[in-house]
């Protein structure tokens, strides 16, 4: 098959169109055969329907039309309208209509090209349809058709028009390069919100002659978005304005994306997934940095921040057209909360090395325990937020109803309580009192909730329970009975009569603690008693995990 | 027997109603204050050894030693303490007794306690011909009995 057979020329109703064949020329090889024929003496009476600005960009003159569909079939090169803007009163009576039909619409034939379209008095010539979109293109013959109930005499055609407009086109052209891009990665463009160019293209990398410019209008502003979204490769995408015309490149690669493990019918069937909700949340990770603000909050329901990442890449790949997830848009075309720059491999954020780096804006919560510090955040005002070292102190082997201390000592390797490790103030701590004001600063590292251990008259230390802390302030869960003005304190890591085998209290680890553990247990009669387990140990950046040893103590009774 | 425990002092108090101290029920009660939620802030206040099994029915004797921080003091009034049961060492400048006035204690120690266990009885069969006898000398008339 040669262009001379793929296209024809309609030189009655100057009229250039694809139709045969599936060979892609370029706009060049489609203007050189135009203008080899046109010059030859069987088309010596026609005016030529294209010229060259660049070896690139050329433009329909005369009056010369060409419709989008055979747009499908020319790639290289970019085309302009110069003659289709009716209104022009150089172009009056030899421009194109473009009428877009409401709902009532009957679908036109292709018989019906060329046949007359009748709106009244007003007529003109069918030159091109698009039944997916309600759109006829038509050269006026008599009048102008505007809105109103329309036909094709002798025609299938028929409906009524909602808008009626007429202008220059623009045709450009888009080319993607790039390496490596993926095999079978199925590029996708997006001209505008949700709205998707209809794909006729093969997978891999693109040469397309794509409609800018319709009827005097730009579409979505001449931009476009070129994406590539496989699971399980790297995403990405890249938007470019075509309004310029001519050839514009676009580059655009991906890769395998190493992270994921579950193919995309194992995410598909997930039975826990995330949670998404959008609007501002001011949240604070307890890392020292205090409340900041987010946008999105992806609540994991405990998955493990490699499940969610894979999640929401699944949400968000090619094919995804729900927007369930994604704040309206469709999943595929989905680039990331409004705002921020986006991340083009990842819109919900990327994964690397165990742990998943959240795009800004987005808030991460109820991960698995097992993940609580592999991730990282970026706040609305563009900190990095990274989770603090919440630690585990655990003290096992140990059974229910043993009374077991963990607290701070004085030195490493000691096992002296620091029992001194706060004075509350003179004022604020009086009987009845539901909180515990201390002098300076509560240290970051105290547990999250547990007991303080105030130093009494009686040089013994009363115990009371906190449920949290901030600043200087402990809050407590009963009220103090006695008055405390400059006593000491000191706040045990674990404090408490077992239920299990094991007790357990957390903390934000940030340097090591020196503690001292004490397992004690009395019980009447003989050998239900232990004797009492003593031992130092350090609370580093990995928490600490004691198991006791629990000795019969034969002589208490 | 009671004791209460001071920490200002660091004195176990014995009960003004008691003036026998067991070294067994002292450590006991030791033990107790120590597992307490009062008393695990605080370091161990006595370890006692013995009750080793030398045989079926003696074991060696208990000795508490209390800690050089700790002195058992027992209330003041006109009369004579007695500590046994066990030895009883330790204490503020190896003296486990605090000085009370008109207090005169007496400890009983040795160097080599034992506790002995009385065992003994019938044996089941023994019960059982004993429990035949007795039950034939009731079918004799008590006329003949006497």
């Amino acid at each position: 098959m040669t262009i001379a057979t793929d296209f024809t020329i309609d030189t009655v109703n100057s009229r250039i169109t694809h139709t045969s064949g599936t060979t892609v020329y370029s706009v060049n090889a489609l203007y050189s055969y135009l203008e080899n024929l046109f010059a030859g003496v069987a088309y010596m009476q026609y005016k030529p329907p294209m010229s060259a600005s660049t070896p690139t960009s050329y433009t329909m003159i005369n009056n010369w039309f060409i419709d989008e569909t055979s747009l499908q079939y020319l790639s290289g090169g970019g085309l302009s309208t110069l003659g289709w803007d009716n209104s022009s009163s150089f172009y009056a009576g030899a421009g194109i209509l473009l009428l877009q039909f409401g709902s009532t619409y009957t679908s036109a034939v292709s018989n019906d090209i060329s046949k007359i379209v009748v709106q009244g008095a007003n007529t003109g010539t069918l030159l091109a349809y698009d039944n997916t979109n309600y759109r006829w293109w038509v050269r006026p013959i008599t009048g102008t058709i505007t809105t109103g109930a329309t036909t094709i005499t002798s025609g299938t055609g028929a409906g009524t028009t909602t808008l009626v407009s007429t202008g220059e086109s623009l045709f450009s052209n888009l080319y993607t390069l790039g390496s490596p891009l993926q095999a079978n990665t199925q590029l996708y463009i997006s001209q505008g919100t949700n709205s998707l160019i209809n794909k006729y293209w093969s997978t891999g990398h693109v040469d397309l002659v794509l409609p800018v410019k319709r009827s005097g209008s730009l579409l979505n502003s001449g931009q476009v978005t070129v994406y590539a979204r496989e699971y399980g490769n790297t995403y990405n995408y890249f938007t470019i304005d075509l309004s310029a015309s001519g050839r514009n490149p676009v580059p655009i690669s991906t890769s395998t994306d190493s992270s994921i493990s579950d193919n995309a019918a194992t995410v598909a069937a997930f039975t826990t997934v995330p949670t998404l909700t959008y609007g501002a949340v001011s949240k604070n990770l307890n890392n020292g940095n205090g409340s900041k603000s987010y946008d999105l909050t992806i609540d994991c329901n405990g998955l493990s921040v490699l499940k969610t990442y894979e999640w929401l890449q699944y949400q968000t790949t090619r094919g995804q057209t729900a927007n369930t997830y994604t704040n309206g848009t469709q999943g595929q075309l989905y680039l990331g909360l409004t705002g921020y720059t986006p991340q083009p491999t990842a819109p919900f954020g990327t994964f690397a090395g165990g742990k998943f780096f959240c795009a800004q804006g987005i808030w991460l919560q109820n991960m698995a325990t097992s993940d609580i510090q592999n991730y990282q955040l970026t706040a609305d005002d563009g900190t990095t937020q990274t989770p603090p070292n919440i630690q585990k102190i655990t003290v096992s082997s140990i059974v229910s109803g043993d009374q077991v201390l963990v607290a701070r000592a004085v030195s490493s390797g000691s096992t002296t309580i620091n029992y001194a490790q706060y004075t509350l103030t003179s004022a604020n701590n009086a009987a009845n009192a539901n909180t515990v004001v201390v002098t300076g600063f509560i240290s970051s590292d105290e547990p999250f909730a547990g007991t303080l251990r105030i130093k009494n008259s009686a040089n013994t230390y009363d115990r009371y329970s906190y449920t949290s802390w901030s600043n200087s302030t402990f809050y407590l869960s009963s009220n103090l009975t006695n008055s405390y003005a400059n006593s000491t304190m000191f706040v045990p890591l674990i404090d408490a009569a077992a239920s299990n085998t094991s007790i357990s209290n957390s903390l934000i680890q940030s340097n090591n603690i020196n503690v001292v553990i004490r397992v004690r247990n009395y019980a009447t009669g003989s050998s239900n008693s232990i004797q009492p387990y003593e031992s130092s140990g350090i609370v580093t950046s990995t928490g600490l995990s004691v198991s006791a040893t629990r000795t019969v103590d034969t002589i208490a009774v | 027997m009671s004791y209460s425990f001071d920490y200002v002092n660091n004195l176990i108090n014995v009960s003004l109603d008691q003036t026998t101290v067991q070294s067994q029920d002292l450590y006991s009660s030791i033990v107790e204050e120590e597992s307490s939620e009062r008393g695990i802030v605080f370091p161990k206040i006595a370890t006692a050894t013995g009750l080793d099994r030398l045989s079926t029915s003696t074991q060696t004797g208990i000795t508490c030693n209390i800690s050089n921080l700790w002195q058992i003091k027992f209330q003041p009034g006109l009369y004579t303490a007695t500590i046994s049961s066990g030895n009883i060492t330790g204490g503020v400048d190896e003296n486990p007794i605090a000085y009370t006035s008109g207090v005169q204690v007496i400890r009983i120690e040795s160097a080599s306690a034992t506790v002995v266990t009385v065992v003994g009885g019938l044996t089941d069969d023994q019960n059982d011909k004993l429990n035949i006898i007795n039950n034939m000398a009731k079918l004799i008339p008590a006329s003949l009995s006497k």
